[in-house]
């Protein structure tokens, strides 16, 4: 995969998008109550380390961190619905960043690929 | 080569190493994610050695004055001493000067270091009694006075609050230990205007920060809400309405959910209404919030989704031990 971190700007770009990305996820009544009761601080750190990986950056972050990391939500109830919705996110987030539609869907394409991980499936 | 000293043991850095990558090497555990000086999640601090402005990236001026870096990018310059950010400092004496109760279940307690303390406005210290200690924000300014004011609230079954309140007297030495906390004013702020936001004794971290943006001649506005469940928890009302008529830019917003005194000047609001309804957009805004942990979490969200940038929030949640006991 080409590297999209250093196309869209490295760690600025990261920035930005967690900052939209967030707000969005914050304001969906579909999925806010994943994240109400949590630090942001923490969580915001989280969803950068996974926007640096979904961006081609430098990253350690693997398929055991996404499941271990969910295990609890999936618990509370965590379905495909609440998955698309933030693809969804990350998706409108991008374009409003102007980011090209062609790198766009590469990074839809890894986020999806997590799907199995993040909802616990064998 | 460089060493890397960290609880007690140098160890050799390898070249071109992190520091992060040292101690992995040495078995030694630490937390970290992204290793792209992203997550913040190796946040670790540096109280000795020369720090690399590029492990500092990203880190609010606070972070970077408590001499704190990311562990994944920091490749040293020099030897360097490395502890975790919560890492005990060391303990002195300070005497007891003064104890009074300001409401219901708040003891205002000063107290005077033996010996010189340094610290800023706003960050907590350790108490410690015997074998338990508790954290308390600082209320005074090391520039107005050589006290230290800590606002006590005396929590059912507190072990340290307790002892505080029936115990401690005037002229008795209580041991202390820190500073620690990253949530002060800083000159980054300077232009902007300050939204300082409290619940109950989380008021002690923003009198002091109130008072380090009169000391640093803050030209911006600066509004204080403080919330309480009944009027007569807001123990300061008198003093911060005094305060607030001498500072043409300093505007006190009191808010009570009920207003058990009829007190004229004291919104009957809760502090989530009243942000959305007077403060629509913190696009611009430095915003300080200290109490409870589920209200600063809370009202995190709510000023970020006000427009609040994340760099420009600074918390300090207060954690009730007691919730943790079985």
């Amino acid at each position: 995969m080409e590297n999209i971190f250093k196309q869209i700007g490295e760690d600025a770009a990261v920035d930005a998008a967690v900052t939209i990305f967030y707000r969005k996820i914050l304001k969906d009544n579909r999925i806010k109550h994943f994240f109400t009761d949590i630090d942001m601080k923490i969580q915001i750190g989280k969803q950068k380390a996974f926007l640096t990986m979904l961006f081609g950056g430098p990253n350690q972050y693997t398929g055991k961190d996404l499941r271990s990391g969910h295990a609890h939500l999936v618990k509370r109830g965590l379905n495909d619905e609440h998955f698309n919705a933030v693809v969804e996110h990350l998706s409108t987030t991008l374009s409003e960043l102007k980011v090209p539609e062609r790198i766009i869907e590469q990074i839809i394409g890894t986020a999806s690929a997590a799907r199995g991980d993040v909802l616990g499936r064998t | 080569m460089h060493s890397v000293e960290y609880q007690n043991i140098k160890y050799l850095a390898l070249e071109n190493e992190s520091v992060l990558e040292t101690l992995l090497r040495n078995q030694i555990e630490v937390s970290y994610s992204c290793q792209s000086g992203i997550c913040q999640s190796c946040i670790l601090r540096m109280s000795e050695g020369e720090i690399p402005s590029e492990s500092q990236k990203g880190l609010s001026t606070t972070h970077k004055e408590e001499k704190t870096i990311l562990a994944c990018v920091c490749k040293p310059i020099n030897d360097v001493k490395i502890e975790q950010t919560s890492a005990p400092r060391k303990i002195i004496n300070a005497k007891v000067i003064f104890k009074e109760l300001a409401a219901e279940n708040i003891v205002i307690l000063k107290i005077k270091p033996e010996e010189n303390f340094q610290y800023k406005p706003g960050q907590f210290i350790h108490l410690i009694n015997n074998n338990f200690s508790r954290c308390y924000s600082l209320a005074s300014h090391p520039t107005f006075s050589n006290e230290l004011e800590l606002h006590i609230r005396i929590a059912p079954n507190g072990l340290m609050s307790n002892w505080i309140f029936n115990d401690l007297k005037i002229n008795d030495t209580i041991k202390i230990a820190g500073p620690h906390g990253y949530c002060y004013y800083s000159n980054e702020n300077k232009n902007q205007n300050i939204l300082l936001i409290a619940v109950g004794t989380g008021l002690a971290p923003l009198k002091g920060i109130l008072k380090d943006t009169f000391f640093n001649n803050h030209q911006k506005e600066i509004h204080l809400i403080h919330g309480a469940i009944k009027t007569s928890g807001l123990y300061l009302l008198e003093e911060l309405f005094d305060i607030s008529a001498l500072n043409k830019n300093f505007i006190f917003h009191p808010c009570a959910l009920n207003n058990d005194d009829n007190h004229k000047l004291v919104h009957n609001t809760s502090i989530e209404k009243y942000i959305e309804e007077k403060f629509p957009d913190l696009s611009n805004w430095t915003v300080f919030i200290c109490g409870n942990e589920s209200f600063v979490k809370e009202t995190e969200q709510q000023v970020f989704l006000q427009g609040a940038n994340l760099n420009n929030i600074y918390s300090d949640a207060f954690v009730d031990r007691n919730q943790f006991k079985k």
